[in-house]
């Protein structure tokens, strides 16, 4: 039976996509609750307390209640795209999580342009948030939808360059090579100073941008786009968008754990008793709390100041750390 | 298995050009278009060459079709839905099809698709996937060296046109 | 002039802003008004909350069904239907407030020649059926007055939650009072 799982590619494309589509489905739960008491900590109340103990079973009842309400389509809307959008944007992080290796044998495909994969399939989402802003109807959705898909576009070009640093370092595109790359203790990291900072500071912002969250959420901006694409949004859809935000942030973290904080490996070669997975999934929720931390801290930026930093700082700062990169690999 | 997948992805990719000009809508005809590119990356991957593919996906369907989106949000869509669908053009674009189908058939006849035949061995040398990038850049920045930096000069003269062009128009105001 | 340029480089500013949300995040500290599980806010004494009809020292109704403040409501909110009783003062039968409608504007209360009818200090508006929103002569001689103990108004109260079957209510004990800013 086993022998004719492992062996049959069908069923084997099959159980993989089931753990990816369980794993972006089943993320929003436990991270709503999370994001939600780290906000009211940090503005000094308790967060929701209400349901379950301290509120754990907030995030069921949030979602029963979206699954129960009304689907509204409003009027003149493109009814099929508008349908659509939503699926858009989830899949394709759905698609990334296939590329991304938890641990040195626990990967659901060992691509050899990998970071590639990731970096082209998570770009896709904007179609989702796009055409969602157009098929609603509204100025405000399709304001919020132009601006999601300039800002994506600025900030992949930032994304890459930071990224083109560590695969010179690493001398490849595969994802496995690349943490294997960081192995042997925490100073061998690519977010050390001598390593790829500057790549990792890059990285960080453009992934704000990317997973539209504040400091960057101006496609959503609810003080001036009161919601952005999913303003026409309401119910099972709407939830689906939220869960796409959670998703695309739980995708930059990981890529950011793989690319910057050495994957799977423990921060000395003495811890590795610990498995890996578990230093994998330490990493990845350090770097959400550092998300969710940002976005309670810090105000919005304007569009323009947006457009400008993209534009006029990260990307000529992504140039540059190629260049030096590239600098030092020749030297030494 | 490779078989049946080749069909779905040449199915869904023919099937989806042929939408690209049918669909009445010009935003669900990018929305085709872009169907059709991902199909092609598939199919790219399918063929052993995943880099390929992925920038197939990175440069048409992640950059390309956002600036077509974005100027077909611009237009007038309840006015081009109901534009006559076939412009003066039509008697060009209809013989310069038939040209091209002839020519396609021709080269299928002949069997003249893909590289000559000793080319082709050494790169499916290189070629065992996992290697596929390295060869690629190998090839790219030795035999092709020269059209490689041909090709960057000219999009650098794009890059410089465009500055030119929004300055220009910004002294006229 | 060169400290100013390394603040902005190293984004100073930002650090310092989220290294106190950091310290906020990882304290207990409270400051909000827990208020349905464990505590409750008392009404200063001009708060205009839910009617109530006022009694005499006798427990006696002082309305005498005059109508006056059915006929001021812009809003027709008040029913009344008077009758004649033992004594031969002329009480309310019927007194009616339907407040879907009503506005709170205290208009019925400035026309009461007798202060019988009050604003009170209740806000829990919410019910799960509509009549809960219509009060009748006996849920009006429930309702609470407001505080007159300076001491007392515009404190937070300790509470408790009550689910049971008569609805939710949110009962004071009193046992710790403390104000809120």
């Amino acid at each position: 039976m086993i022998e004719f799982v492992l062996g049959n590619a069908l069923i084997m494309i099959l159980i993989k996509s089931f753990i990816a589509v369980g794993i972006v489905f089943s993320l929003p739960l436990p991270f709503t609750w999370i994001e939600r008491k780290i906000a009211g900590h940090i503005q000094v109340r308790p967060g929701p307390m209400r349901v379950g103990f301290h509120g754990v079973l907030q995030p069921f009842a949030d979602g029963l209640k979206l699954f129960l309400k009304e689907d509204i389509i409003p009027d003149g809307a493109d009814k099929f795209l508008f349908r659509v959008a939503p699926y858009l944007t989830l899949i394709p992080y759905i698609a990334i999580f296939v590329a991304i290796p938890v641990a040195g044998n626990a990967y659901l495909s060992d691509m050899n342009v990998g970071v590639l994969y990731v970096l082209a399939i998570g770009g896709l989402s904007i179609y989702g948030i796009i055409l969602g802003g157009w098929a609603s109807n509204s100025k405000y959705a399709l304001l919020g939808g132009l601006r999601a898909a300039a800002q994506m576009i600025s900030y992949e070009v930032a994304m890459g360059f930071a990224v083109i640093g560590v695969i010179m370092m690493a001398q490849s595109l595969n994802m496995r090579e690349i943490v294997e790359a960081q192995g042997g203790g925490i100073l061998s990291w690519n977010i050390m100073p001598h390593k790829q900072l500057i790549g990792f500071y890059i990285f960080l912002v453009a992934g704000f941008a990317e997973s539209n969250r504040i400091p960057f959420d101006i496609p959503e901006g609810e003080g001036e786009l009161g919601g952005g694409f999913h303003t026409e949004y309401s119910g099972m859809r709407f939830s689906l968008f939220a869960m796409a935000e959670y998703a695309a942030m739980f995708s930059i973290c990981a890529i950011g754990t793989v690319l910057y904080l050495g994957g799977w490996h423990a921060p000395h070669p003495a811890l590795d008793v610990i498995p890996g997975f578990i230093w994998f999934i330490i990493k990845v929720v350090c770097f959400v709390y550092i998300f969710m931390w940002v976005r309670f801290s810090w105000p919005r930026y304007r569009y323009d100041q947006l457009m400008a930093l993209g534009w006029k700082f990260l990307i000529p700062l992504g140039v540059a750390n190629v260049l030096v990169t590239g600098l030092f690999i020749m030297l030494w | 298995m490779e078989l049946l997948f080749f069909f779905l992805f040449a199915t869904v990719a023919v099937l989806a050009a042929v939408m690209v000009v049918t669909v009445r809508n010009p935003v669900h005809s990018v929305l085709a278009l872009i169907l059709c590119f991902f199909q092609v990356a598939c199919l790219f991957v399918l063929l052993r060459s995943p880099f390929l593919g992925i920038a197939q996906l990175f440069i048409y369907v992640g950059a390309i079709m956002i600036f077509f989106l974005f100027a077909v949000f611009l237009l007038d869509i309840k006015r081009t839905i109901h534009q006559e669908r076939y412009s003066r053009w039509a008697s060009f674009a209809l013989p310069a099809g038939i040209i091209m189908l002839v020519e396609i058939v021709l080269l299928l006849g002949r069997g003249k698709f893909g590289a000559p035949v000793q080319e082709q061995e050494a790169v499916a040398s290189l070629l065992n996937l996992g290697k596929s990038t390295e060869a690629i850049g190998a090839v790219l920045f030795t035999k092709y060296l020269y059209p490689f930096e041909i090709i960057s000069v000219v999009l650098l003269v794009a890059f410089v046109g465009a500055v030119v062009l929004t300055v220009k128009s910004k002294q006229e105001d | 002039m060169i400290k100013q340029f390394f603040k902005t480089v190293f984004l100073v500013d930002l650090l310092q802003g989220m290294a106190l949300t950091f310290r906020y995040n990882w304290t207990k500290k409270i400051i909000t008004l827990q208020y349905p599980d464990k505590e409750k806010w008392v009404p200063y004494e001009r708060f205009r909350g839910l009617h109530y009809q006022a009694v005499d020292e006798e427990g006696e109704l002082k309305c005498v069904a005059c109508e006056l403040c059915a006929r001021i409501c812009p809003a027709g909110v008040i029913t009344i239907e008077g009758y004649e009783d033992e004594k031969g003062n002329r009480r309310p039968s019927v007194y009616t407030m339907d407040l879907h409608r009503c506005a709170y504007c205290g208009l019925c209360v400035e026309a009461c020649p007798e202060d019988a009818i009050n604003h009170g200090a209740g806000y829990e508006f919410a019910g799960f059926k509509r009549e809960d929103a219509v009060m009748t002569l006996d849920k009006l001689l429930k309702n609470k007055a407001n505080e007159k103990d300076p001491e007392k108004m515009g404190t937070v109260v300790s509470a408790r939650f009550v689910r049971d079957k008569d609805g939710i209510k949110v009962i004071e004990d009193g046992k710790k009072r403390y104000r809120w800013w």
